[in-house]
């Protein structure tokens, strides 16, 4: 086993990646590292990955879901074939977008352009608090505050250019906003 | 905000202790995935669960509600706490942000023992968002072998890698199922959740023994179970996870039981969940077969 069979393994993962998660702009039968797979098998996973997706959204946007049925679904595998999210936040990412794209597409009846914004306002709250998990600012407190990391993922992604945020466990609690500029250049983590 | 803070600091004052590797891991008997469906339900059926899996990744943005439920679970059963994306054959190397989350969960249930899959879900920046198969080959026992490296400096709660339903399998693989599974464990000093229903899938789909390969694997690596109901779409079984365990995999189940010496069996349901009541009678007939397995 050598060093090129790893950089073949990464390659092989990375296209692969693609291949499921992009299915209608990479194909895998034109990748090297894929070509000699069961096509099939790929396109199957491919559609387990969308059949996943859908299902998640379908939560999140309960109310339009319910209404729209199988349109919904329709609707829904033709936004995914050209957008793909990544992160932690992946779920709530599909379901913005997507309340977004159908409010834009479907202006008819006015109460389910009403019902999109709702969904799509609650789907926003709730990627907002992953920003704010406690878990993360457990450990994550003492390194913002010595300026050692930095924290731009864990802060709203508006604010984020701009500002820290430090929570604080004194008696009070609370959350902290701090200048940026104020804070240490962050270093590479070990 | 006082309680907010009294939450978090309750979590956060929570000390590591580490396990030492080679102590004998306690039998925790039978139990269940832990869905919030069935939150109200839990105490009034305490007795026919023995234990719960948490999956891990729920509590990395958990609200301070969340965080109180786990508290309540914490207190009131022993916890395993169960990961979905450590993505410990990524050639990329293992997220660190992940991990410190994971540990994070770890530190805070103080498990028995932990564990996540035999899978990649990230590649290349992108996260799939899916347990991806890796080939069996010597490049992937080595990524495996650096990420486990990494976690293990981390993570000093006994780890459990889990078989995945395999949807692709690469022509290129060097090694069989259980080669592949037993170099996994044996090279990395860590336990194997056998997830029997995923082991049934894969021997239908790809036409092996199923039987053959658990009777390949280092027995005393199979700490732990999982079992639900599959089905057949399409002429493949699936791992649908939204059904009443078949006879087949209850067989398969039954005669793991009687090889290996199994600490834990975990029930998995997790789609169509109906009421916890209608679990029960699975969680028993899964009792009875654990409390009557004589492993040889
Ligand atoms: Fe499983």
């Amino acid at each position: 086993m050598s060093t090129e069979d790893l950089e073949r393994l990464r390659k092989q993962q990375i296209a692969l990646a693609r291949a499921l998660t992009q299915p209608s702009t990479s194909s895998p039968i034109q990748e090297p590292s894929l070509s000699h797979l069961d096509l099939e098998e790929v396109a199957r996973s491919a559609e387990t990955l969308i059949r996943k997706r859908l299902s998640q959204t379908r939560s999140a946007l309960r109310g339009t879901s319910m209404l729209l049925r199988d349109e919904f679904a329709k609707e829904f595998r033709e936004f995914a074939s050209t957008h793909f999210f990544s992160g932690p936040d992946a779920i709530w990412r599909d379901a913005i977008e997507f309340s977004r794209w159908l409010a834009r597409r479907r202006k008819e009846p006015a109460w389910l352009s009403d019902l999109l914004r709702w969904e799509h306002e609650r789907c926003c709250w709730e990627s907002q608090r992953l920003y704010f998990s406690l878990f993360r600012l457990r450990y994550r407190v003492a390194e913002w505050i010595d300026g050692r990391s930095d924290n731009s993922r864990d802060a709203p992604p508006v604010l984020s250019n701009q500002w820290i945020f430090i929570w604080r466990f004194g008696h009070r609690g609370g959350i902290r906003a701090i200048p940026r500029r104020n804070v240490a250049k962050p270093t590479a983590q070990a | 905000m006082e309680a907010v803070v009294a939450v978090a600091v309750a979590v956060a004052v929570v000390e590591t202790k580490p396990v030492p590797a080679r102590e004998p891991l306690r039998s925790l008997g039978v139990g269940l995935g832990y869905r919030p469906v069935h939150r109200d339900e839990i105490f009034a059926h305490r007795s026919s669960i023995d234990f719960f899996e948490i999956v891990a990744d729920h509590y990395f943005s958990a609200s301070p509600p969340k965080l109180a439920e786990l508290d309540l679970l914490k207190s009131n059963f022993p916890l395993i706490p169960h990961g979905l994306a450590l993505s410990i054959g990524s050639a990329d190397g293992i997220d660190q942000r992940y991990l410190r989350d994971f540990q994070c969960v770890v530190d805070a249930v103080r498990p028995a023992w932990c564990s996540d899959h035999i899978a990649f879900t990230r590649a290349g920046g992108i996260d799939i968002g899916h347990l991806t198969p890796l080939p069996k080959t010597s490049a992937s026992l080595r990524v495996i072998r650096d990420n486990l490296r990494r976690v293990q400096d981390c993570i000093t709660t006994p780890l459990l890698l889990e078989n995945i339903t395999e949807s692709i399998r690469y022509p290129e693989d060097e090694y069989t199922d259980a080669e592949f599974l037993g170099r996994i464990c044996d090279e990395n000093d860590v336990g194997l959740l056998l997830d029997v229903t995923n082991l049934y899938i894969n021997s239908v789909n790809y036409r092996f023994d199923a039987l053959e390969v658990v009777r390949r694997l280092p027995k005393d690596r199979i700490v732990q179970l999982h079992f639900v109901g599959g089905r057949m779409e399409e002429g493949r079984w699936v791992d649908s996870h939204d059904t009443t365990t078949q006879d087949e995999i209850w067989q398969l189940l039954e005669a793991v039981l009687s090889l290996a010496p199994v600490k834990g069996v975990i029930l998995e349901r997790d789609e169509k969940i109906p009421p916890l009541k209608d679990l029960i009678p699975e969680l028993e007939r899964a009792r009875d077969l654990y409390r009557h397995a004589i492993p040889a």
